[in-house]
């Protein structure tokens, strides 16, 4: 993300804010993920063949 | 869960109905951090209203809402037996290779359009195709990200790629129009130039879009010699539903919380702004201008059998109803509805073992290179 544009210095900060609101949701739906598959253990099968 | 839609979903038990209700707040919590992210470049367009208005005209002539398979109309066209891609990278992966290539687009738009949304960078196709060992061929599953994606590495993460590719399946990572390195470097974010509230641009962008992946699919049954197939995600739900309208020879395609109605989502980010600026089309207005490339305006040629829907019985970002109404359009395809939102899956196993189980009954599953040759020349009769 660069400054075009002549965007202001708070619509710069604003729209970091959005991206890190969208990463944070990201990040807590997938640790959520990961908790609800260890407390069902409907984890998903490992299919590789070489590790 | 949307309204209306209770009678068709079986009801989930309460604990699996508290992981939709997780997902749906999630999803909120994107909307509201989309809708400030793409405040300053989406929502307050920089070109005067009537301007806007104007643009819509050249994709909503009589003649396309009679027929709006004019639009796709070069995915008819023969041809393209030329195309080449230059490989840029070559890197040995467990099985495999993955080449990074690029194909010259050599887009020609319906109409012209601002010249805002032109840029070099957008020329080139770049696709990460990951390839097992050995000559024969193989069936390949391309995938579409989503808005704002395009970034092979987390692309690949999110859609799985390694588990298809271990599964036997060759894996094609394809970046859309204006995403990822096909973004024009003066973008504040990956996908700037896609959506837009001039229709035009967006407009050009999906036919692009579509343009691209049937360009790159054919040049991948050609080379490959096996079946290919498409698993797109969000934006990338839309444009493989696309291509099964317009397509009667893809293997597989599969919408994963597919976005449907493309109107939908500006007006509801609009609505979660801070205010000060109103939006130069009603949903309805948006509806018509988007209709020639609207799924739900073209008749199915994919065969149903091949047809998997995919969608978060909590999405708040392309709601369940929109991917419900697809799957009634395409005349009730199998489905799987999962607990969950728009970015988030609870119970995964049962949508990964949903998709490998639609692969199965196709055929494309542990078989020789011979068998998978068979099994294309199979699903291309069909």
């Amino acid at each position: 993300m660069t400054r075009i544009r002549q965007d202001t210095a708070r619509e710069i900060i604003l729209r970091y804010a959005g991206f890190v609101m969208i990463a944070c949701s990201v990040v807590v739906g997938q640790m959520l993920v990961r908790l609800d598959e260890v407390v069902s253990g409907s984890a998903l099968e490992d299919t590789s063949r070489s590790r | 869960m949307e309204e209306g839609l209770d009678s068709v979903f079986e009801p989930e038990p309460w604990p699996l109905g508290v992981l939709t209700m997780i997902g749906n707040v999630l999803d909120r919590a994107v909307l509201r951090g989309m809708a400030l992210a793409f405040e300053s470049a989406l929502l307050r367009p920089g070109v005067a209203r009537s301007r806007l208005r104007a643009a819509v005209a050249p994709y909503v002539s009589a003649s396309l809402e009679r027929d709006p398979h004019q639009f796709f109309a070069f995915v008819d066209e023969e041809g393209g037996d030329g195309v080449h891609p230059h490989t840029e990278s070559r890197r040995a992966f467990t099985g495999g290779t993955i080449v990074t290539c690029g194909f010259a687009s050599h887009y020609a738009p319906f109409h012209r359009v601002v010249d805002a949304a032109r840029c070099r960078e957008n020329e080139t196709i770049w696709v990460e195709h990951w390839m097992h060992a050995g000559r024969g061929p193989r069936p390949t599953i391309v995938l579409l990200h989503g808005f704002t994606m395009g970034s092979p590495a987390l692309d690949a993460h999110v859609m799985m790629a390694e588990r298809w590719f271990e599964l036997g399946l060759d894996v094609a990572l394809v970046t859309l129009p204006h995403h990822g390195r096909r973004a024009s470097a003066r973008c504040r974010y990956s996908g700037e130039l896609f959506a837009s509230w001039h229709v035009g641009q967006l407009n050009e962008a999906v036919r692009q879009s579509v343009h691209d992946v049937h360009l790159v699919t054919r040049w991948l049954a050609r080379w490959r010699g096996g079946p290919v197939g498409i698993l797109g995600v969000s934006l990338g739900g839309y444009i493989a539903a696309l291509l099964a309208a317009l397509r009667n020879d893809l293997a597989f395609v599969i919408p994963v919380v597919p976005a449907v109605r493309l109107a939908d989502l500006p007006l509801r980010l609009l609505a979660r702004s801070r205010g000060g600026f109103e939006a130069p089309f009603t949903f309805e207005e948006l509806e018509h201008a988007y209709r020639s490339h609207s799924p739900l305006a073209h008749p199915l040629r994919t065969p149903r059998e091949r047809l998997l829907i995919v969608g978060g019985r909590g999405d708040a970002v392309t709601p369940v109803s929109h991917a419900h109404s697809l799957w009634r359009h395409w005349g009730r395809p199998k489905a799987v509805w999962f607990s969950g939102g728009h970015i988030v899956a609870f119970r995964r196993s049962q949508v990964v073992n949903a998709i490998e189980a639609h692969f199965a009954a196709l055929g494309l599953l542990d078989v020789e290179p011979a068998a998978a040759a068979t099994a294309a020349a199979g699903l291309c009769a069909a």
